[in-house]
């Protein structure tokens, strides 16, 4: 149900007053699922599969609002028009960050493929010295994921599986609801791309390192 | 309303304010850090349910510094159904740490904080055992 004019309107002055420490919490209960479901079934953002980025848009536009009141004028709009906009607006820009970091997860998994190829034929002429250093690599990999459930992960994220299902069985957490399995599974693969990020890196490196060797030598 | 969709998307909202040390869930969550204790362990010291963390987590946290502290404090605990005690003892513990003691130099009131710790009577508050209240003491069977 839609919080009321007169309740806006309180909790706005609760929150211009600064001395009602529970005045957020209220105003975050009364709004969330109203906001959230208000953008969800926006045409704009009715086709997004991630619904949690639209909790995120939504939670971090009322912790802004709580935390700066002062940023909505009563004058110009209503409380939940003005909440809706902002809202939009973060969520937009919530899209556009989340494209970039799939964009840049996509150059990473392109990069590191490469590196492999490139290592598996600088040695093609030797099966055994191209199997050892396969092998190689892959330690290299593995010694930075000791944990056994990142290394049920690391193969579907190199091979850039999409869907969420798929990591939902290794974590075991069918259990949760649909968003919870979304953000749950975004923080693996956040940190585990990190991980291959920095080891990317380090693979760069000692390829560099083992050319040159192999030149001056 | 779909109770447990609100519960969720207010757990998740409670999750993403532990980076804003204007929340009560920065200051939950470095306490939890500090001790490195869960959810249910936290809602045993502050003798609540976990369903009841989020709640408290969105309110705006009290400053020491404020006259207004104690008001605060009770009143949170109020809304939020925990153990008012324990809810201040939190917030001494974790306003001695770095990361709200940056937050509160940048707001200014750094060294009014320091000084209200330095002259503060032990007997204003609960806070004689402030630094021994390991949450291990606090579990007890009635109350997890």
């Amino acid at each position: 149900m839609q919080p009321t004019e007169e309740f806006a309107e309180i909790i706005h002055s609760r929150l211009l007053k600064r001395d009602d420490p529970t005045a957020s919490a209220e105003l975050i209960g009364a709004y969330l699922e109203l906001l959230f479901n208000r953008l969800e079934r926006n045409p704009q953002f009715s086709q997004l599969s991630d619904k949690t980025l639209v909790s995120d848009a939504v939670t971090d536009t009322l912790l802004d609002y709580a935390e700066n009141p002062e940023r909505f004028d009563p004058k110009k709009s209503s409380l939940i028009t003005y909440l809706t906009m902002a809202a939009k607006g973060d969520l937009l820009n919530l899209i556009n960050k989340e494209q970039r970091r799939l964009q840049r997860e996509k150059e990473l998994v392109a990069q590191f493929k490469a590196n492999r190829n490139t290592l598996q034929e600088d040695s093609t002429q030797d099966a055994l010295q191209e199997n050892h250093t396969y092998q190689k690599l892959m330690e290299q990999v593995l010694s930075e994921f000791p944990d056994a459930l990142d290394r049920q992960l690391l193969p579907l994220i190199l091979d850039r599986e999409r869907k969420t299902a798929a990591y939902v069985e290794i974590l075991g957490i069918q259990h949760k609801s649909q968003m919870e399995q979304t953000r749950i599974v975004k923080q693996h693969k956040d940190r585990i791309n990190k991980r291959l990020q920095r080891l990317g890196v380090k693979i760069n490196e000692r390829t560099t390192q083992q050319r040159h060797d192999e030149t001056s030598g | 309303m779909n109770e447990l969709h609100n519960s969720v998307m207010m757990k998740r909202a409670a999750e993403r304010a532990t980076k804003r040390t204007f929340f009560v869930a920065a200051a939950l969550s470095a306490y939890q850090e500090l001790e490195k204790i869960s959810d249910i362990e936290l809602a045993a010291y502050l003798r609540c349910s976990e369903e009841q963390l989020p709640k408290l987590a969105l309110c705006r946290k009290p400053e020491r510094a404020s006259t207004t502290f104690q008001a605060d404090v009770r009143k949170i605990a109020a809304y939020a159904g925990v153990d008012q005690r324990q809810f201040a003892k939190l917030l001494r513990v974790v306003e001695s740490l770095p990361i709200f003691q940056t937050a509160l130099s940048a707001s200014g009131s750094g060294l009014l904080v320091a000084a209200c710790d330095r002259h503060e009577p032990k007997s204003d508050g609960d806070d004689h055992d402030d630094h021994d209240v390991g949450v291990s003491k606090q579990k007890e069977p009635d109350e997890v």
